[in-house]
């Protein structure tokens, strides 16, 4: 079990050799031309090709070329094989290919190969309804318990400080803004996300995905009963927080324009695989590569 | 089949009359038109029966209890017909002359008529049984905006119904995917970590939000308010000149009422939001009227906890008075508020002892006083008897005769006087000079009382009016003043610093 920010040579390592096991797993509206775009975030900044634009440390691509009213016209990536190639070498597989705002020529580079940091694709979809996910953070719950432990004598220390002295700093894991109970919470509070979705939303197809220091809770039934729009998250939003008092982040859930971790990617700071999980009996340290070394 | 329209279906009337901002001017008058086809009977109208209503309408519209009541028992039976006649009263109200210049927003008994449409409109609604009205109601108020995905297929209320589980009381259903944050009701008066208020009473079962009844209540009342003011326009826009001045002519009663208010000084059932240094003197001076002669009187200096006491006990009569007495929360802000309102001519504030002492009561000029038993007593005032000089010489400039029924106006012993018998006597007073013409002194003196500043009975001159320099023999030589020695009412003082600032609300 490691805690520590993956090295480069390991993600290289994941994403060559590990990571293309987990592929048959993925679920299925994660294709190669479903998603409106994959993401990356890198750990440091990579130059583009335009000399006057600044170095990018995260980049989206769209999976599609559209015309001017908005519709596909060519898909930027024929299979998921150019979907990994383009996470496991960006620069060299960018799909905007020569354009000025591409990833710069790794030709041309001292460090030409950047690697991820962490991989996204985009809720909103072309080929089914904008994808439905409830975020649960161990950092919102890390940083809730410190202000109930320590801030009832009524003092407005920050972030770090308050953590600090409800001693969940110095908790494993080590040095990060949460404990493991932190993350064992989310992961409770995200199976009981599902319970209310499936008890009282009427939700057939749930998903809980393990994020790497929280969850990720999915409402994936299609039917036009399912198709909320933002208006409609937003009350979703208001009624986990206030009436089930579940603690997400809102914003996620009703912003068109996010991206998710993809599932089976690695969270490069925590060298976790981000992956569904079954049971809220999932133990986040089991989450590491085998690629990894303890 | 020519499509139904609100004149010849009820059911389209009764959607109409619930849901006019759906609808353009033409469904509108065509619902007017069925409310006039019920005065016309045999083929012929009946303009009286008309008026008659009318009269009714906007009279028992000035009554609390009856406003309240029609919340529980519709006044007017059908929509159409409250559709017309609470329209007609409105614009009764709004051609009188005395609100020529008044800003709808400022006048009280157009709020009134507006309570009372409301009300018995929500009460037909509720009466009108089958529930799928209520269910038209529901989609209008509950919808969202469209969104990026386009606007929700499908009614947005699917039912309205009994949730055994959730408690007593129906609940309005809403399904998800139609859901906004309109339909996420919170209880009142609550402190809660949600971001608007009180606990969210919405409930959700089966992928639908169920939400109290009470709230489409409420939302509705919002929205009949609204209504009104589109009916009110669309009536307006289609009355023609001469049905408007036929309607004017032949209603007396509405305008009657509304005189009386003005003549009794019942400044708060005519006017919103009238000055508030004005309400807190006036109920300053109800409350040491009413208090015990031990405890604080009128025109003598207490101090401010005194005053507080006198307030304190003093049993507020209606709203507006309850607000005043409930912002007069101690002896400071009360002092605050005197303060702040020294420059009225009813406060008089001693700051030479030990602690501040106010006085309520009439300007204190110092002025000679004059008792006027008859108007003639008038002309005792230097610049009056200037006046009176000169009127046999020469016919009066209006200004003259504005100044002189102004003033007998306001005198206490033609406060409850009718209009008839104030013209009567001042056409004896007339009759004295040269140039009288009964006739023409008659109309003179109504056309005065009809006119208004802004809705407000014009004071008399004071002694500053540059008209009035012409008979005067100057302010440090004269032994009186005009609004020092004559025995005006406490209304006309209260009347002096009046200013209109009312809220943006409009009809």
């Amino acid at each position: 079990m490691t805690w520590r920010q993956a090295t480069r040579e390991e993600i290289y390592a994941y994403y060559a050799e590990e990571f293309p096991r987990y592929l048959d797993y993925l679920p299925e509206f994660i294709t190669a031309t479903g998603p409106k775009q994959y993401a990356i975030a890198f750990r440091e900044s990579h130059p583009v090709r335009k000399d006057e634009v600044p170095d990018k440390d995260f980049i989206r691509r769209d999976t599609w070329q559209t015309d001017a009213s908005g519709d596909r016209t060519t898909p930027e990536f024929d299979d998921f094989e150019d979907v990994v190639e383009f996470i496991r070498h960006p620069a060299r597989n960018d799909p905007l290919g020569r354009n000025k705002f591409a990833l710069a020529d790794p030709e041309v580079l001292e460090k030409p190969d950047p690697r991820p940091d962490a991989v996204y694709y985009a809720l909103d979809h072309w080929e089914r309804p904008w994808v439905l996910l409830v975020d649960i953070d161990a950092k919102e719950i890390a940083r809730d318990r410190a202000d109930e432990m320590v801030s009832a004598n009524g003092d407005d220390r920050d972030d770090d400080a308050l953590l600090d002295a409800a001693g969940i700093l110095d908790a494993a894991p080590d040095g990060y803004p949460y404990a493991f109970e932190d993350v064992d919470r989310a992961i409770e509070y995200g199976f009981e996300v599902r319970d209310i979705f499936e008890d009282d939303f009427d939700a057939e197809e749930t998903m809980v995905v393990y994020s790497g220091q929280g969850v990720h809770v999915y409402l994936l039934d299609t039917d036009p009963a399912h198709r909320y729009d933002e208006q409609s998250r937003e009350v979703l939003n208001d009624l986990l927080l206030e009436t089930y008092d579940i603690p997400i982040d809102p914003v996620v859930t009703a912003d068109r324009r996010r991206v998710a971790r993809l599932p089976y990617s690695l969270h490069a700071d925590v060298c976790s695989i981000v992956q569904p999980i079954e049971s809220p009996a999932f133990d986040a340290r089991s989450a590491t590569p085998e690629v990894i070394d303890e | 089949m020519s499509p139904s329209t609100p004149t010849d279906d009820e059911d389209i009337a009764y959607r109409v009359a619930a849901l006019p901002l759906e609808y353009g001017e033409t469904r509108i008058n065509q619902l007017f038109t069925r409310g006039y086809d019920r005065y016309v009977v045999d083929g012929e109208d009946q303009p009286d029966d008309l008026v008659n209503d009318v009269e009714r309408f906007g009279t028992a519209a000035f009554k609390e209890q009856v406003r309240a009541d029609v919340a529980e028992e519709p006044f007017v039976d059908e929509p159409r017909t409250l559709a017309v006649l609470a329209t007609l009263s409105a614009i009764c109200v709004k051609e009188q002359p005395k609100f020529e210049h008044a800003s709808p927003r400022n006048i009280q008994v157009l709020y009134d008529i507006r309570e009372l449409y409301v009300n018995n409109l929500a009460s037909l609604i509720r009466a009108h049984a089958d529930g799928s009205l209520q269910q038209d109601i529901a989609d209008v108020l509950y919808s969202k905006e469209p969104g990026e995905d386009g606007p929700h297929p499908g009614r947005v209320c699917t039912g309205i119904t009994e949730i055994p589980e959730f408690g007593d009381g129906l609940y309005l259903e809403i399904p998800m995917a139609a859901a906004s944050r309109k339909c996420l009701v919170r209880a009142e008066g609550e402190s809660s970590t949600g971001s608007d208020g009180g606990e969210i009473l919405t409930r959700v079962n089966d992928n639908k939000l169920y939400v109290p009844v009470g709230d489409f209540d409420s939302k509705y009342r919002d929205y009949a308010e609204r209504a009104f003011k589109k009916l009110l326009r669309v009536q307006e826009d289609g009355l023609s000149d001469d049905q408007l001045s036929w309607l004017t002519t032949n209603e007396s009663a509405i305008t009657e009422r509304i005189d009386r208010f003005l003549e009794t000084g019942h400044h708060e059932r005519i006017w919103r939001n009238w000055d508030r240094g004005e309400r807190t003197i006036r109920v300053l001076r109800r409350a040491l009227s009413d208090a015990p002669d031990d405890v604080a009187q009128k025109g003598e200096f207490h101090t401010a906890k005194e005053l507080y006491r006198a307030v304190e006990a003093y049993e507020a009569e209606d709203e507006w008075e309850s607000s005043v007495t409930d912002w007069i929360s101690s002896p400071s802000s009360l002092a605050k508020t005197l303060a702040d309102h020294e420059s009225h001519s009813a406060v008089t504030i001693d700051r030479d002892g030990r602690v501040n002492t106010y006085r309520i009561g009439r300007a204190g000029s110092g002025a000679e006083q004059i008792e006027v038993r008859e108007i003639e007593e008038i002309f005792e005032l230097p610049c009056m008897a200037n006046m009176e000089e000169r009127l046999h010489e020469k016919k009066p400039v209006r200004k003259d005769l504005y100044n002189f029924a102004r003033m007998v106006m306001w005198l206490p012993q033609y406060q409850d006087s009718s209009l008839d018998e104030i013209v009567a006597d001042l056409k004896d007073v007339f009759a004295r000079w040269p140039w009288y013409d009964e006739q023409e002194t008659e109309y003179q003196v109504r056309y005065e009382f009809s006119n208004t500043i802004d809705g407000d009975t014009p004071l008399p001159m004071n002694c500053d009016n540059d008209d009035l320099q012409r008979y005067c023999i100057g302010q440090d030589q004269c032994p009186y003043s005009i609004w020092g020695s004559l025995p005006f009412p406490d209304e006309m003082y209260e009347q002096v610093e009046e200013e209109s600032a009312g809220p943006a609300e409009q009809f």
